[in-house]
């Protein structure tokens, strides 16, 4: 196991090598990882702080073994370069590949994070930063993002479901969330429903109500109900399908009004 | 003949109007214009609901020229795919200006929002002020093709990816740019005339891009090729020296990368290799 | 639900022999019925127009993991292509990975309304049927991929067919399956090392079994389970010049399990497995060959896997395959290994008609389709969307229905494949009548759907009224008359409701999802050692790995009763 961070971790500990890389400089290292996968000569002595006759015994370990995988977190995706660093890390795999197995796998935090971007795709096309506002999926992550939509200041409402913006985004976006309509429906308290106008406490998957959860690797696995939830608890999906009965409805009536 | 556009209200959400071009504006009056279809947020409405149309249009798109004034900088899609013609903004405007335009001129005096010129084929576009990120750039995906042709030209700074997956043309940034210029470049030109914030020409596997003012670092993937006295853009001479590099060899790339000599004492490294 | 009448259409129903007779037919609660009556009998005029059954698609990847896969890979295959929701649609996005919506909608539009998705990693099925319940209008079911499971190649190697079926029967109930699909024998199981299977008697790695055992157990095991439609086979070199060798090689490895003229073997998207030739240079079309074969003999049906000069997306459980096809296209790839079961693959790809391999491939399928004699034995398919998307079928139609129609392509392709083409030679135009068979009377009668494919009474009132008048339109020549009927149903009808009207959606429904409920005895016995099994193989335990029936949002299960 060969760790690359920013700094020790725990994992690192355990790993049989460990490569300390200068923040912010990730993409370069993986570009370096490329050139030598080609067997190209690099002009510099060491990239991002490691020499570059370690990322050469890095290159050929990586070539030269029988089945391997990158997993990467955030610490990739949120560095300078963000996407970036992705496409090539992905480009890397692809020609380790040529020599052997390879895979790469993002390692995703919080809970069903996959689900919502596998349901998303097979639903819209794209798995996230999904802007319906013409009446047909978009995606431009950048444009149609909620924390870029949010930063520029352009929602004039927000609906909130199972996440803590407030918490998580950047102080622009979540001021300009909290400052228009706000309705979250969460199972618990979080910093976004603590500043919500409206609160829809809701059952907890996987014990009050039943579901379905993917893993990352995109497994689905069931989720049962083992108690009841509180009385007048709703499961997320019949809060937002009441609230979708009742939009259809007072649209509806709008229509028939005119 | 003019037509011009002024905003009746201050847009709080996103407007979208593709329809403000002299190709879709060429043969119509002014009641015609403003029966054309725009989007305000998740509303679908009518040009003249949310500008006063005034002036005159042309029978030819050639002889229109559209001008803007006000607050536009949430207005996004202006000049899609525009073939002839001129439209003017004076001030901010938002994404996607000039999308997939093939012909034509625009010129905004002010900033530009993200995706200035995305997937454009021809024409030509000037910005007084700063752009965004993606000037010139690519639809997501890796499949679709920046740039293709025609002319940009940034008076002050622009943002990261300029030029991403550019297949031909010129990006010319007088100001300082981002990081990533012409990244998964395949071909066609980009100058910066001040700094930029490196990884210039990542994954590029054609085309020329020159930085007159410093880099922090040249990407690891990069090979250092010799040191040019001057190079020359469209009969335009820019003196160097430059260094030469080729790359991005993670991709067997052919890109030549001209950087600065004078401006980037740092790299002086690289001589030794030459 | 009123009753429905399709008042003096001229009918092909193939499967009850009738040719273009003008008749009328009758509908209540969703089925073919003698005689339709009641106050609000509601009646549909289709004078002048063809009426068929209701499409059948026997291999078309629209729902699971892959495909889905493929959506996230491409959003620049989406950008262009909308649907746009409307009071009785939801919106997507389309082209050749639509969203589900817009497959429903997309494939009703046609008069298709049975899609059968051919590659389902047992492990994710419960995606799969997810999927479907997104999937309006259409009928479903999926096949669960048993060729390189591991279970499947313990058994076989020691010859414990009877477990092995026991196993099989347990997957298709647990995964609410339909058909035993297999897709590069142990090559699947090889690519977990980076490795392939070269041909039918190598053997696979860590595992002392070939090819050929793993099909002919499994065609073995299908038999045993009294399996609806036969064993569904992805080949063993597909896509590599000089494959028809193989896929010969594949048909006749199970010719002594052949009984009278009951198929026992599918070969699907027939066009990837019937190249000559020992490299791409030499590459040339072994259509002749294959038709040949299959003229003599009957115990094998097929598909065309027809190619279309387009921007596609390929996508696979031939992990190795798509690796090649990564290599020679240099386009963005995605390569997923399924835990003990399978492999997949996905890369964009371009058919470009100035190719000489792309021009080759697209007379080979047509080639197939027309030196085959017998129309019950080959079936209309892009294999979608890896040679095309399916919104192309009427332009494969019109191919078949005319020799004009395909010279008028052939004039623009590349001229050495043209040259090279049998299809000049070839003087065969389908009728209507065998459209109506390769498009869904021979796929529904393959997949042994009872109520599907025909309009006898009983059947499901599925059927598509297509504007065009057999009397006056020559299809030979009328060319783009035939694709323009073809491409937007003048009515589709399913389950008794009209659900396409002048080629738009004025109804959504939900459709159904079939799957094979196989009764064994020995299924108490088995299950113990398949905990164990799980126990010892998988990250998912045995209880979170059954679809259970309410999953399904209509579930449909066909009762077979098994040998074992």
């Amino acid at each position: 196991m060969i760790v690359v961070d920013v700094r020790r971790t725990r994992t690192a500990d355990i790993a049989d090598y460990f490569l300390k890389v200068e923040p912010n400089k990730d993409y370069e290292v993986l570009e370096a990882l490329r050139a030598l996968v080609r067997d190209e000569e690099i002009d510099v002595d060491q990239v991002a702080g490691i020499p570059v006759k370690t990322l050469e015994d890095l290159a050929d370990i990586m070539m030269s073994c029988k089945f391997g995988v990158i997993f990467f977190g955030l610490g990739l995706t949120m560095s300078a370069g963000k996407l970036r660093n992705v496409d090539t890390a992905i480009s890397l795999v692809r020609d380790l590949n040529r020599y052997t197995k390879f895979m790469i796998m993002p390692m995703r935090g919080h809970f069903n994070v996959t689900g919502a971007n596998v349901v998303y795709s097979w639903q819209t096309g794209y798995p996230y930063a999904v802007d319906f506002s013409r009446g047909y999926p978009r995606y431009n992550p950048g444009e149609t993002s909620v924390v870029d939509i949010l930063a520029r200041g352009e929602s004039d409402a927000g609906l909130v479901v199972a996440s803590d913006p407030v918490a998580h985004f950047p102080k622009a976006a979540a001021e300009n969330l909290v400052k228009k309509p706000l309705i979250v429906v969460d199972p618990e308290p979080t910093a976004t429903s603590l500043l919500a106008d409206v609160v829809f406490p809701s059952a907890f998957v996987g014990l009050e109500a039943e579901g379905t959860a993917y893993r990352m690797d995109h497994v689905p696995l069931p989720l049962k109900k083992v108690v009841e939830p509180p009385n007048g608890c709703l499961s997320d999906v019949d809060v937002l399908q009441r609230i979708l009965d009742r939009v259809r409805k007072i649209r509806r009536e709008k229509v028939e009004a005119a | 003949m003019v037509v011009v556009l002024r905003p009746k209200q201050v847009f709080t959400v996103p407007v979208e109007a593709e329809c403000i071009t002299p190709d879709v504006f060429a043969g119509k009056s002014v009641e015609e214009m403003e029966t054309l279809g725009v989007w305000q947020g998740n509303r679908r409405c009518q040009l003249g609901e949310l500008f006063k149309v005034e002036g005159e249009s042309s029978a030819k798109s050639e002889e229109v020229s559209i001008r803007m004034f006000g607050d536009v900088h949430r207005v996004r899609r202006i000049g899609t795919q525009m073939s002839a013609g001129e439209v003017v903004v004076h001030g901010d405007v938002g994404f996607h200006l000039g999308e997939e335009m093939a012909g034509g001129k625009i010129l905004v005096d002010g900033n530009v929002a993200s995706w200035v010129g995305s997937m454009m084929k021809g024409g030509e576009i000037e910005v007084k002020g700063d752009a965004g990120d993606y000037v010139g750039a690519a639809y997501r995906g890796g499949d679709t093709r920046g740039m293709s042709g025609g002319t940009i030209v940034i008076h002050g700074d622009a943002g990261n990816e300029l030029g991403y997956s550019m297949h031909k043309g010129i990006i010319k940034v007088h100001g300082d740019a981002g990081q990533f210029v012409g990244v998964h470049m395949k071909n066609g030109t980009i100058v910066v005339y001040g700094n930029s914030a490196g990884r210039n020409g990542a994954e590029m596997t054609g085309g020329k891009i020159v930085v007159c003012g410093s880099v922090p670092s040249i990407l690891p993937s990069f090979t250092i090729d010799t040191i040019k006295p001057r190079v020359k853009i469209n009969g335009e001479k820019l003196d160097g020296p430059f260094y030469l590099f080729t790359g991005d060899t993670a991709e067997e790339g052919k890109g030549r990368l001209y950087i600065s000599k004078p401006s980037n004492p740092h790299l002086q490294f690289y001589e030794k290799l030459i | 639900m009123s009753d429905l009448l399709i008042k003096n259409g001229f009918v092909y129903d193939p499967l009850n022999k009738i040719d273009g007779e003008i008749m009328d037919l009758a509908i209540r609660n969703g089925k073919i019925v003698e005689k339709a009556e009641g106050n609000n009998l509601k009646i549909v005029d289709a004078s002048g127009m063809i009426v068929m059954p209701g499409g059948v698609d026997i291999h078309s990847h629209i729902a699971g993991a892959k495909v889905n896969a493929g959506r996230m890979l491409r959003p620049e295959d989406h950008f262009k292509d909308v649907e746009v929701k409307t009071e009785k649609t939801r919106s997507g996005v389309g082209r050749s990975i639509p969203s589900t919506f817009t497959t429903g909608y997309r494939y009703a539009r046609m008069g298709y309304t049975t899609v059968f998705d051919p590659a389902m990693p047992a492990l994710k099925a419960r995606h799969t049927h997810e999927e479907f319940n997104d999937t309006p209008i259409i009928d479903t079911a999926a096949y669960p991929l048993l060729g390189d499971s591991w279970f499947v190649l313990e058994c076989l190697a020691e010859d414990k067919i009877e477990e092995c079926a026991a196993y099989v029967a347990w997957t298709m109930n647990a995964t609410k399956g339909y058909v035993v699909k297999v897709v590069n024998p142990g090559g699947l199981e090889a690519w977990g090392f980076g490795r392939n299977m070269r041909n039918i008697d190598d053997t696979v790695p860590n595992f002392n079994i070939t090819p050929r055992e793993i099909v002919h157990g499994l065609c073995k095991v299908n038999e045993l389970l009294h399996m609806p439609h036969t064993i569904h086979v992805h080949t063993n070199n597909l896509g590599k010049p000089g494959n028809y060798v193989t896929t010969l090689e594949t048909m006749k490895c199970v010719e002594d399990l052949a009984r009278g003229d009951k198929p026992v073997i599918h070969i699907t998207h027939c066009q990837f497995s019937a190249f000559k030739g020992h490299d791409w240079r030499t590459f040339a079309s072994g259509s002749e060959e294959i038709a040949k074969y299959m003229n003599n003999h009957s115990h094998v049906t097929t598909d065309m896997g027809q190619v279309i000069f387009t921007n596609t997306t390929t996508m696979t459980a031939d992990g190795p395959f798509q690796f090649i096809l990564y290599q020679l296209s240099g386009n963005k790839w995605i390569n997923g290994d399924v835990e003990t079961e399978t492999s997949t693959g996905i890369v964009p790809f371009t058919y470009s008609r100035k190719s000489y391999v792309h021009a080759t491939q697209w007379s080979i399928g047509l080639e197939l389709a027309l030196l085959i004699k017998d129309p019950w034995k080959i079936y209309l398919t892009t294999d979608h969307p890896n040679a095309g998307p399916f919104i192309y079928y009427p332009r494969v139609i019109s191919w078949l229905t005319s020799r004009a129609a395909r010279e008028a392509v052939m004039k623009k392709m590349n001229r050495r494949a043209r040259e090279k083409s049998l299809l000049s030679s070839i003087d065969r135009e389908y009728t209507f009548y065998e459209v109506a068979i390769a498009t869904r009377a021979g796929q529904a009668r393959a997949l042994g759907l009872k109520n599907k494919g025909h309009l006898g009474v009983g059947a499901d009132a599925d059927l598509a009224i297509y504007n065009i008048n057999p009397t006056i339109v020559e299809p030979s020549k009328d060319f783009k008359l035939v694709r323009k009927a073809f491409k937007h149903a003048a009515y589709t009808v399913k389950g008794g409701e009209i659900v396409v009207k002048d080629g738009e959606i004025v109804k959504s429904v939900d459709g159904k999802t079939f799957w094979v409920e196989t009764e064994t005895s020995c299924a108490d016995e088995f299950a113990p050692r398949l905990k164990q099994v799980f126990e010892d193989y998988y990250t998912v335990k045995y209880e979170n790995y059954i679809v259970p029936e309410h999953h399904l949002a209509v579930s449909c299960p066909v009762h077979t009763k098994a040998e074992i």
